[in-house]
C-alpha cells in the first residue's frame, strides 16, 4: 500500500485515540440533569403540579429527577421531540392545565420555546436546570368541546352495517360500551399517537361496519380539529387494513381520508358551516384484525 | 504473496492471548444480565445435558440404539428446533460436565463458557491472520483491540450464536485466503469441516459458498491468460476449482447433518420448516435516528450507520484502512492474480454481512450482532495499515525503533479505550462512539440502546431487599423484556430471591422491571398509571442515560 496512504491512516488513528480519550474522560456525561439538581427539580414539581398537568423532561433520556417525585405524579411525557407546535397546542385545555418543561439548560429551553412557539408563564430555577411553566402560543383554535374530555356528552355512538342496521353503544362509567369483547368500546385513555403521548379515544373499528360517534354542536363551534392514528400494535402488523375516516356535518361530508397502516398522526382542521348542528365522526375498516385505533380532537372557534 | 511462518513463539503468544480473553470474559460474566435469547438456549442446554445423561444410561444398559431412535431425538431436540444444534450441543456438553458432574461452574457460567471459548478461538484466529499476512506486532495488537470493542466483548459473554458465528464466518474467509496462497489439501479439508460446523451454528454462512464460487469464477476468467495450461479448457476449468469448493458439499453437508440430530428423521419436512422459519423471520422493531423500523423496507444506511457509530473511533479508522488495503490488493498496479483474489475475498468477507442486512427487505432482528461477523478481518487488516504508517513515520527518527513506535501507539489506543469499556461492561449492546456523542448523543438521536432485558442485574439487589415474600414482579415479557426462562435462571443463579414470582400482567404485579426501548415506551406510561407513581426504586444508567428501571406499586 502506498506509504502516504498508510501514514494518513496512522495520523487518523492517532486523532481517533485522542478523540476517544478526551471524549470519554471529560465530555461523555456533560448533558442531562446533575445529581444536585434532581431533588430540586422534584421539589418544584411536587409543590406546583396539579392533576391534568403534563411534564415534559428535556432531555428525555435522563429520568433521575423522578426518583424524588411524590406519588401521584404520573403524567410525564417523553415524547416532546415528536410534537409539532400545532399538535402541542392541541393539548392546551384553555390554560386550565399546565405544561411543565424540565430542561437541563437555558439553551435547551430557548430551542424548545422557539421550535414549539411556547409562551413562558413561570420559571423555577433548580440549580443549573430549569422548571418552566408554559403554554403554546400559536394560533390555536379556542377549545369549546373536547372529544375526549367530553366523550360522555356524545349524542350517540353506534356501529352500522351497509344496510343501515345499528348496534348501539351505551355509556358505562367511563366509556361507551359496544359489545362483550374487551376491545369493543369507545373510551378515553392516554396513549401514544404516532409517538406523541396524549389523550385520545380508543375506537377499534369492526369488520365492514361503520363506527359513528355523533356530537351535537351545542357550543356554537365554527371549527373542528380531528386527530387519528393507529397504535403501535396495529401499525407494526404488516398488511393491516387502513381505517376510512369521515367527518359529516348535518348530513354533508366535509372530510374523508384513509388512515393508512403506518406510524402517523393524521391531523385535520376544518371550518364548520354557519349554524352547524350534528357532527358525525365515522370510522370504517375492511377487516378489523389488530386495528387498534384512536382519535381525538375538539370543537372550537 | 508469501505468508509468514507460524512458529513456536506464535503458538505461545496466540494461545496466551486466547487464554487472557477467555479469562476476561468468564471473570466478567457476573456483570452481564441474561438476555432473552439465552433463556431459550440455556433451556436447550439443559435438555441436551439430559440427552447426554440419557445416552450414557442407555449405553450402560446395553441399549446402544436407543439414544438415536426417532422417539429419543424428538423428545430431546424438538425444543428450539428452528435453530441448528452444533453450538447448543456444546452448551449442553459444557453444562453436563462443568455444572452437573464436576460442579466447577455455576449454572449460567457452565453454558456461557462455550461462548467464551469461541471468543478465545476468535482471538487465536485474529492472531493467526495478523501473523501470517502481516506481522507479529499486528497479530498481538489485534486481539486486545478487537475485544475492547464493547459490542464484541459484550456478546462474547452470551450463551448465543453470535460470537460463534462471528468466529466461523471470519475463519472461513481467513483460512480460505491462506488456502489460496498455499493450496494445501489438509487445510481445504479443515475449511470444509469448519464450514459444516458453521452451517450447523447459524444460517448466515449459507451465503459463503455462492460468494466464494462466484468470486473464483470471475477471477478465473479475468486472469484466464495467465493460467497454467492445465487449468485451461473445459477439463482444466474443473481442475482449477479450489478444493474447498469441492469439499463443501462433500464434507460440510455431512458434518452439518451429523451435528443436528433433529434432521435425522423427517429430514425434508424438518429442514423445510427450518428454512421457512428464517425466510419469514419476524422483524424486531429498532429505532434508528428517531425512525421506527418495524416493517420493511428498511433504510439501506441502517447497518452501515450502526457500524459507524457503534465502533470505537480507533477501530473504526482501522475498518476504513482495511477497505483501502483490500481495494489496493484488488486494483493496485503489479498485483498478482492471487493477491487480487485475496483482496476481493477479504473485502467480501468483511463487508458482505453489512451489505446483506442493508438490503431493504431483509428483516432487522437483533442489531449489530447480526452484521459484525466481518469485523475481525477489518480490524486486523486495518491495524496492519495503521502500524505500517507508524513504521513509515518512525523511519524519520533513526533512534526510534519501528516496534517501539508501533507498541506506543497501540498502548495509547488501549489506554483510551479503558474508560468506555469500563462504562459499558454491563451495557455493551448500548455502546455508541464519540462521533455520535456516546450514550447521550445516541439517546438524543433516538438510537436503539437496549434490547431484550439484559440490563437487569443492577435492579435485582434492590428488588431482593424491598420485596415482601412471594411478591410478584412484572417482567415485560411481551414487550421484548425478559422471557420466562431467563427470569427463572436469574433466580437459579442467585440474582433474584427464589420466592419472587414473575408476571406479564401489570395489574397483577407488585413490582415492575422496565427495560427502556423507545418502541416499548407505552409500557412505561401504563406502568406509571397502574402503579400510581413515576418514582423508580432503582435506575440503571450510564452517563446519566437510563437503560432500565425498577418500580414498586403504591396504589
Amino acid at each position: 500500500m502506498p506509504a502516504r496512504l498508510s501514514t494518513a491512516f496512522f495520523i487518523l488513528f492517532v486523532g481517533a485515540i485522542l478523540t476517544t480519550g478526551i471524549f470519554w474522560l471529560f465530555l461523555s456525561d456533560r448533558h442531562g440533569f446533575t445529581a444536585q439538581d434532581e431533588p430540586l427539580i422534584a421539589e418544584v414539581l411536587n409543590r406546583e403540579f396539579r392533576q391534568g398537568d403534563i411534564i415534559f423532561p428535556a432531555p428525555d433520556w435522563d429520568i433521575g429527577f423522578t426518583r424524588y417525585l411524590r406519588d401521584g405524579i404520573t403524567d410525564i411525557s417523553y415524547t416532546l421531540h415528536a410534537f409539532t407546535k400545532e399538535e402541542l397546542s392541541d393539548l392546551n385545555n384553555n390554560g386550565v392545565n399546565v405544561l411543565w418543561f424540565v430542561v437541563d439548560s437555558e439553551e435547551r429551553w430557548n430551542d424548545l420555546r422557539d421550535r414549539l412557539a411556547l409562551r413562558e408563564q413561570g420559571r423555577f430555577p433548580a440549580g443549573r436546570s430549569l422548571v418552566i411553566k408554559a403554554q403554546p402560543a400559536g394560533d390555536a383554535v379556542a377549545k369549546l368541546f373536547d372529544f375526549t374530555d367530553d366523550l360522555a356528552q356524545a349524542k350517540e355512538v353506534y356501529f352500522a352495517d351497509a344496510n343501515g342496521n345499528r348496534d348501539n353503544c351505551s355509556w358505562d362509567r367511563d366509556r361507551w360500551k359496544c359489545g362483550n369483547q374487551e376491545w369493543q368500546y369507545v373510551g378515553p385513555q392516554r396513549t401514544l399517537m404516532a409517538g406523541r403521548w396524549q389523550k385520545a379515544n380508543w375506537a377499534h373499528p369492526r369488520t365492514e361496519r361503520t363506527l359513528h360517534v355523533v356530537f351535537e354542536n351545542t357550543v356554537g363551534a365554527t371549527a373542528l380539529v380531528i386527530g387519528t392514528s393507529f397504535l403501535e400494535r396495529a401499525y407494526r402488523e404488516e398488511n393491516g387494513k387502513p381505517v376510512r375516516v369521515a367527518v359529516t356535518v348535518d348530513g354533508k361530508e366535509l372530510l374523508k381520508y384513509d388512515n393508512e397502516n403506518i406510524k402517523k398522526l393524521y391531523r385535520h382542521r376544518i371550518a364548520l358551516p354557519e349554524g352547524a348542528q350534528m357532527i358525525d365522526l365515522s370510522f370504517w375498516v375492511k377487516f378489523d384484525g389488530a386495528r387498534h385505533f384512536v382519535f381525538n380532537g375538539y370543537l372550537g372557534k | 504473496m508469501t505468508l509468514a511462518r507460524f512458529d513456536k513463539w506464535d503458538w505461545i503468544l496466540s494461545l496466551s492471548l486466547a487464554l487472557v480473553v477467555l479469562l476476561a470474559v468468564m471473570l466478567t460474566s457476573h456483570l452481564v444480565g441474561l438476555v432473552r435469547d439465552e433463556g431459550f438456549y440455556m433451556r436447550t442446554a439443559e435438555t441436551t445435558a439430559d440427552y447426554i445423561q440419557f445416552s450414557l444410561d442407555s449405553f450402560g444398559r446395553g441399549q446402544f440404539a436407543e439414544p438415536f431412535s426417532k422417539r429419543t431425538i424428538t423428545r430431546y431436540f424438538e425444543f428450539n428446533s428452528e435453530h441448528p444444534t452444533f453450538v447448543k450441543n456444546l452448551f449442553g456438553l459444557s453444562h453436563f460436565l462443568f455444572y452437573k458432574k464436576l460442579q466447577w461452574l455455576s449454572f449460567v457460567d457452565s453454558i456461557r463458557l462455550v461462548a467464551a471459548l469461541f471468543a478465545a478461538a476468535t482471538a487465536f484466529l485474529v492472531y493467526l491472520f495478523g501473523r501470517r499476512f502481516f506481522s507479529r506486532m499486528v497479530a498481538i495488537a489485534s486481539v486486545p483491540l478487537l475485544f475492547t470493542m464493547p459490542h464484541i466483548f459484550f456478546h462474547s459473554h452470551l450463551a448465543c450464536f453470535d460470537v460463534p458465528i462471528l468466529f466461523f464466518w471470519a475463519a472461513t474467509f481467513i483460512l480460505y485466503a491462506i488456502y489460496l496462497v498455499e493450496r494445501r489439501a489438509g487445510l481445504a479439508f479443515w475449511i470444509a469441516v469448519l464450514f459444516g460446523w458453521a452451517m450447523a451454528t447459524k444460517h448466515n454462512v449459507y451465503f459463503i459458498p455462492p460468494l466464494l464460487a462466484l468470486l473464483w469464477l470471475v477471477m478465473h476468467f479475468l486472469h484466464y491468460r495467465s493460467l497454467d495450461a492445465r487449468h485451461k479448457g473445459f477439463v482444466g476449468f474443473f481442475r482449477a476449482v479450489p478444493l474447498p469448493l469441492w469439499l463443501m458439499p462433500a464434507v460440510s453437508l455431512p458434518v452439518f447433518f451429523l451435528s443436528w440430530p433433529w434432521l435425522w428423521y423427517d429430514t425434508v419436512k424438518r429442514f423445510g420448516n427450518y428454512l421457512a422459519f428464517h425466510t419469514y423471520h419476524v422483524n424486531y422493531t429498532n429505532y434508528y435516528f428517531g425512525q421506527e423500523l418495524s416493517v420493511a423496507p428498511f433504510p439501506f444506511s441502517y447497518p452501515w450507520g450502526m457500524t459507524f457509530f457503534t465502533t470505537p473511533a480507533p477501530q473504526l479508522v482501522c475498518f476504513f484502512a482495511a477497505i483501502a488495503l483490500f481495494l489496493y490488493w484488488l486494483f493496485g498496479r503489479g498485483r498478482t492474480p492471487v493477491e487480487r483474489h485475496i483482496g476481493a475475498l477479504l473485502f467480501i468477507g468483511a463487508l458482505f454481512p453489512i451489505f446483506l442486512i442493508a438490503l431493504p427487505s431483509v428483516p432487522i432482528f437483533g442489531g449489530i450482532k447480526h452484521f459484525f461477523t466481518g469485523q475481525p478481518i477489518l480490524l486486523t487488516a486495518g491495524l496492519a495499515v495503521v502500524l505500517e504508517g507508524a513504521a513509515q513515520l518512525a523511519r524519520r527518527w533513526p533512534k526510534l525503533r519501528k516496534e517501539t513506535a508501533q507498541g506506543l501507539v497501540v498502548a495509547a489506543a488501549l489506554f483510551a479505550l479503558i474508560v468506555p469499556n469500563a462504562k459499558f461492561v454491563m451495557h455493551g449492546a448500548g455502546f455508541f462512539n464519540a462521533l455520535i456523542g456516546g450514550a447521550q448523543g445516541a439517546a438524543e438521536n433516538y438510537m436503539q440502546r437496549n434490547f431484550w432485558g439484559y440490563d437487569i442485574l443492577p435492579l435485582c439487589p434492590v428488588l431482593n431487599a424491598v420485596a415482601p415474600p412471594g411478591a410478584r414482579v412484572f417482567v415485560m415479557g411481551y414487550a421484548e423484556g425478559l422471557n420466562w426462562n431467563s427470569f427463572l435462571y436469574l433466580k437459579r443463579e442467585g440474582h433474584l430471591r427464589n420466592d419472587i414470582q414473575g408476571t406479564n400482567e401489570l395489574r397483577d404485579a407488585d413490582f415492575a422491571f422496565f427495560f427502556y426501548e423507545k418502541q416499548n415506551e407505552s409500557v412505561l406510561y401504563d406502568l406509571y398509571r397502574e402503579f400510581g407513581t413515576a418514582r423508580p426504586l432503582e435506575l440503571s444508567e450510564t452517563d446519566s442515560v437510563y437503560f432500565s428501571a425498577l418500580f414498586g406499586r403504591v396504589k
